[in-house]
């Protein structure tokens, strides 16, 4: 591409990503899937950056981007000590006692599409947990089960599912699979200049070894550097932390304590004093990790809350101190440039939304790549539109979880309840929720990141209440109660269908999934 | 449970296999593998698919018995009634391990009794024509199994495997829907090169793959039997 003049026409013919972690293999992985043969898509990684590493938990987007990448899912299985996931266990986030817990499956509530449950069951719940009574998953991860069972395709399940999986071993099985496969160029390189055009347009990257890279569109993926967008381009960064007060994190990495221990398949996020911790087994061991406000708390104090969750084999294990900050640039995509993972913003990983964030704008520049540069500031505006849209949603939902929460032990928690970090778009959701539950026609965009039986799953789950009209006429009563008694069905079967989640991973090792 | 033990004249010399009445659990199923050797017998008979094996998610060629689970709509008043019963079954209760040849006997099956049926043995310790026949049984099975997986294998290769829903609504308007089961791509045959045809031909595959697309004609057959069942229930 050294040298390579962007020709009259102004058509978009390649492509430089800058940067080699998730993002930027991700990224790669789901353009070149569909421009690999006509585009000229290359990517650049200095071999002297060392790629963040702690996006270990995936949404279920996660299988449809691989699939379409042509990735068998026995190698990702087996090359990224992958397992499933299959939702969010909270663990003490409503009144912070040892029994306090709540799902976020990744099934919607059974019937969703037709009936709506929730006032259903905040009628008369059965004693049961909301997402007990609406989704058979949770069952499914208390028993520690997997999604599936061996004689069922590559991708598919009896419950829907994520993964997590070790993003180290992630980006190397992404580098081959699309240097191999896929027809992208690698370049290992530093970069040492960014040289622009008058317009503003980045024009081509200079190495330290002084080669020049030119391309008609450049992806950043340099994480929170964000060389280009923020740094080139000048991209101003909005933050967020008086909304959302994370800004450090620590994690390790804990071997399990035998071959024999459950590998769970969801996230555990157990809230702590000034924070929460996350707990992700993979399959060759478990990434923990504790985020937390560090005006709320101290280094010490969080290492120690961390030290006593691992247990006492805290004391061989590394510590991996990494800083947070939390917020997204005002723009996304400016000229010929679009930021793609933490270069275009970070939030705490209450949700896992990070790799997701990364799937949703790689396949919006997929789905809508500019013909021509004419044609540029026009998606490009789009793009910043649609994500702005979804920063927006997130950072809501995510601020929710502690706005519902009934701690008062700490500041921390007390803080999160103060009007003035909420922003006004929540406020009036959980205005109309206090007589409307979630449902479909809440939300504006075709493409919701998070579905209104997301929203139901943590505000039913965190113990709002809802008053719903006792205006119902006796068909939905009965549809509802149907929908009920189904899901109570389905989860006898999976029950007794379903093998354990860590003998299952075991035998995708030994044996493999077929294809068909 | 089972409870197997290794095959002795002197243990085992008054045991006998009640043969006539085979309604017990084990029969109780609604699918049993079988071997490729044995394909048009079944296919005469029975639907015959693909099914995945949960253990290892290999294919197993397997006859279709009934809908719904531990359905097997062959019995009947303890008989089977079908000209061929698949040998995975009919060699019951005993069992030969593959390493070392050795017979075993099912001894909790409750086909094992002392009073009725079949004899194993004779008075001089060798075996009745009841057991030499079971013997001959568990050898074909254990030259079957290889045959049978190279013929799956075969299929593969070509592309000629694909998933099939069974979707069968009975008298009383309840459907059943049927998942993991597999059967013949038809079109994949046609897509074939005269030289894989040939091939095809050659290892007897073509012929395997042609008998299990025509006994999915048997479904609406299997579903006669539980119309006929239903009727009799109502």
């Amino acid at each position: 591409m050294k040298d390579n003049l962007m020709s009259d026409s102004g058509k978009i013919r390649s492509i430089l990503i800058v940067g080699g972690g998730s993002a930027g293999w991700l990224t790669a992985g789901i353009l070149a899937a569909r421009y690999g043969q006509t585009m000229d898509i290359t990517l650049i990684e200095s071999p002297d950056v060392k790629i963040i590493g702690v996006g270990e938990g995936t949404w279920p987007t996660m299988k449809s981007t691989l699939k379409e990448m042509g990735v068998s899912e026995t190698d990702f299985f087996r090359e990224c000590d992958a397992s499933f996931k299959q939702g969010a266990k909270f663990a003490k986030w409503v009144t912070g006692a040892e029994d306090d817990y709540y799902y976020h499956p990744l099934m919607l509530p059974q019937d969703f599409t037709q009936t709506n449950l929730a006032p259903h069951w905040l009628q008369d719940s059965g004693g049961r947990s909301f997402s007990e009574s609406v989704c058979f998953q949770e069952a499914l991860c208390e028993h520690a089960l997997a999604p599936k069972t061996l004689a069922m395709p590559e991708y598919n399940a009896a419950a829907n599912y994520a993964y997590h999986l070790n993003a180290g071993k992630f980006t190397t099985f992404l580098t081959k699979h699309c240097t191999e496969k896929l027809n992208v160029k690698h370049v290992l390189a530093t970069i040492h200049d960014v040289k622009q055009r008058e317009n503003g347009d980045i024009d081509y990257v200079v190495t330290t070894a002084n080669d020049h890279l030119s391309a008609d569109l450049f992806i950043d993926c340099t994480g929170m550097a964000s060389l280009l967008l923020g740094n080139t381009l000048g991209v101003e960064f909005i933050d967020k932390s008086d909304v959302l007060f994370i800004d450090s994190a620590m994690a390790v990495q804990k071997p399990y304590d035998s071959e024999e221990e459950p590998i769970l398949p969801y996230t555990v996020s157990t809230a702590q004093d000034a924070g929460w911790i996350w707990d992700i087994g993979l399959t060759s061991r478990r990434g923990i990790g504790h985020v937390y406000s560090s005006r709320h708390t101290t280094d010490e104090q969080a290492e120690l809350a961390l030290a006593t969750y691992v247990g006492p084999r805290f004391k061989d294990l590394s510590v991996k101190k990494i800083p947070i900050r939390s917020g997204h640039r005002k723009e996304f995509w400016k000229n010929n440039c679009v930021a793609i993972g933490l270069a275009g913003g970070f939030l705490e990983p209450l949700e896992a939304s990070a790799l997701m964030l990364i799937e949703l704008s790689a396949r919006f520049v997929r789905d809508q790549l500019p013909e021509t540069t004419s044609t540029m500031p026009i998606i490009a505006k789009r793009f910043n539109e649609t994500l702005t849209y979804h920063w927006g949603r997130i950072i809501d939902f995510l601020k929710l979880h502690y706005v519902l929460s009934k701690r008062d032990d700490t500041a921390f928690w007390r803080d999160n309840r103060d009007a003035v970090t909420v922003p006004e778009s929540l406020t009036e959701l959980l205005r109309l929720w206090e007589f409307h539950t979630p449902y479909r026609q809440d939300f504006s965009h075709k493409e919701e990141v998070f579905p209104a039986a997301s929203y139901q799953y943590v505000l039913y789950g965190m113990g709002f209440k809802t008053q719903v009209s006792s205006r119902v006429d006796n068909s939905h009563a009965r549809a509802c109660e149907r929908a009920v008694q189904e899901n109570e069905k389905i989860m006898d079967k999976a029950l007794t269908l379903l093998p354990d989640n860590r003998q299952l991973l075991r035998k995708i090792h030994e044996y493999g999934m077929s294809s068909i | 449970m089972k409870n197997f033990e290794a095959l002795s004249p002197s243990k085992h010399r008054d045991v006998r296999i009640m043969v006539d009445y085979i309604d017990q659990p084990d029969a109780q199923t609604n699918s049993v593998p079988i071997l490729v050797s044995e394909l048009l017998l079944c296919g005469a008979n029975y639907p015959l698919f693909l099914i995945k094996n949960s253990d290892n998610g290999e294919f197993m060629c397997c006859a279709l018995l009934g809908f719904a689970e531990n359905e097997n709509l062959f019995l009947h008043d303890g008989q089977w009634s079908a000209t061929h019963i698949p040998l995975t079954f009919s060699r019951k209760p005993f069992h030969m391990t593959q390493e070392s040849n050795l017979v075993y006997i099912d001894i909790d099956n409750p086909w094992v009794n002392r009073d009725r049926g079949e004899r194993l043995f004779l008075d001089n310790g060798e075996f009745a024509p009841y057991m030499t026949e079971v013997i001959r049984k568990l050898e074909r099975i254990a030259i079957g199994m290889d045959e049978t997986q190279a013929f799956i294998r075969v299929l593969a290769k070509h592309d000629l495997i694909e998933p099939v829903k069974l979707d069968v609504t009975f008298d009383n308007d309840l459907s059943e829907k049927l998942n993991g089961l597999y059967t013949i791509k038809k079109q994949g045959i046609s897509d074939l090169s005269n030289t894989e045809l040939q091939q095809l031909h050659q290892t007897g595959a073509l012929e395997g793959a042609y008998i299990m697309l025509h006994s999915l004609e048997n479904v609406k057959a299997l579903a006669k039997l539980k119309n006929k069942r239903l009727r009799v229930s109502i």
